[in-house]
């Protein structure tokens, strides 16, 4: 017997739909732009949703497929403004969907008795279990740094989308 | 299936909204990230009203005057650099707050019937066909984006990040 995370799995890809539309019109030599010091810009926000996702994955029973991208994306890592510190719009764009499927194919087949077991680390207060966890990381960590991206743009000169 | 998995989320999102708002002030409250961008006391008060309307989908009471902050806070409502253009920042706060508590008592009786009726919000059915998803949007990925603006913002006027 499995968990349904339908309805999660639903919100992220319709967010993921929102993150593209933001995107969109970003030129690749804006991505690493920060129009105020140490601002999150898109290339590490996209990168960052792309680890998050892998490392989720992996803990779900995939296989981490982003080596070598935690220096420059893991939680804490600041933000640099040099281009050549980071993967190309495009690459970014698909490690990120890529790691968002690779996700949710690992969710679909959670066994229950997993998603029970009791969170560790600084968000096991809040979240107290791996099933809360799954929830805020499949929903609100993305719609987090998306609204990061959506006020980035705002710092950036360019319009709202809607 | 209840909606206490959103609702646990909602929770930790009021305790991060805290802390990106601990230091701001009613004045700030109203300089936006950007020109024509949004600001907190727009993104508290938008958030308070949309809470509101995920609470009343689950049978709960608002306390927002809907009629009255739709047009400062609905969708499509633009952000203004006047504070006399909105309620008191303390107000704003309230509100949300609020919002966030109420949502945490009609969880507590809202039944799998009304949780699993079809989604008031028309254009939005074909992603989140029910109540149960409408109001667990709300809560969760709407909350988040919003503070997800409101963190950025932060940097912009050079706070430092939270963690």
């Amino acid at each position: 017997m499995t968990v349904s995370y339908d309805r999660e799995i639903r919100t992220l890809r319709f967010m993921q739909g929102y993150g593209d539309d933001l995107l969109a019109d970003i030129a690749p030599e804006d991505f690493c732009r920060q129009p105020v010091a140490k601002m999150n810009h898109p290339a590490w926000i996209i990168g960052h949703l792309a680890v998050a996702a892998d490392h989720h994955a992996a803990e779900a029973g995939g296989t981490p497929q982003l080596v070598g991208w935690d220096r420059r994306f893991d939680f804490g890592t600041e933000p640099s403004a040099d281009p050549a510190d980071y993967p190309g719009k495009a690459e970014l764009i698909d490690a990120w969907h890529a790691a968002n499927d690779r996700y949710i194919a690992a969710v679909s087949t959670a066994a229950p008795q997993a998603l029970a077991e009791p969170t560790r680390g600084p968000l096991a207060e809040a979240l107290p279990t791996v099933g809360d966890f799954l929830t805020f990381s499949l929903t609100a960590h993305t719609s987090l740094h998306l609204g990061q991206l959506s006020a980035w743009r705002r710092a950036a000169g360019m319009p709202r989308l809607f | 299936m209840s909606i206490a998995p959103q609702i646990t989320l909602y929770r930790f999102l009021h305790q991060y909204g805290e802390g990106l708002l601990a230091d701001i002030d009613a004045e700030q409250a109203v300089t936006p990230v950007a020109e024509g961008g949004h600001h907190p006391a727009w993104v508290i008060g938008h958030l308070a009203f949309v809470g509101g309307r995920g609470v009343a989908m689950l049978g709960g009471e608002s306390a927002v005057d809907a009629d009255a902050w739709s047009p400062l806070f609905g969708i499509g409502s633009k952000p203004s650099p006047d504070a006399s253009h909105y309620p008191g920042w303390d107000e704003l706060l309230g509100a949300w707050r609020e919002a966030h508590a109420a949502a945490d008592r009609v969880a507590e009786t809202v039944s799998e019937a009304r949780l699993d009726e079809p989604n008031p919000i028309e254009r939005r059915r074909d992603v989140l066909p029910t109540v149960r998803d409408m109001a667990g949007f709300i809560f969760a990925s709407h909350e988040a984006v919003h503070l997800g603006q409101l963190s950025a913002w932060r940097r912009v006027h050079g706070r430092p990040p939270l963690f």
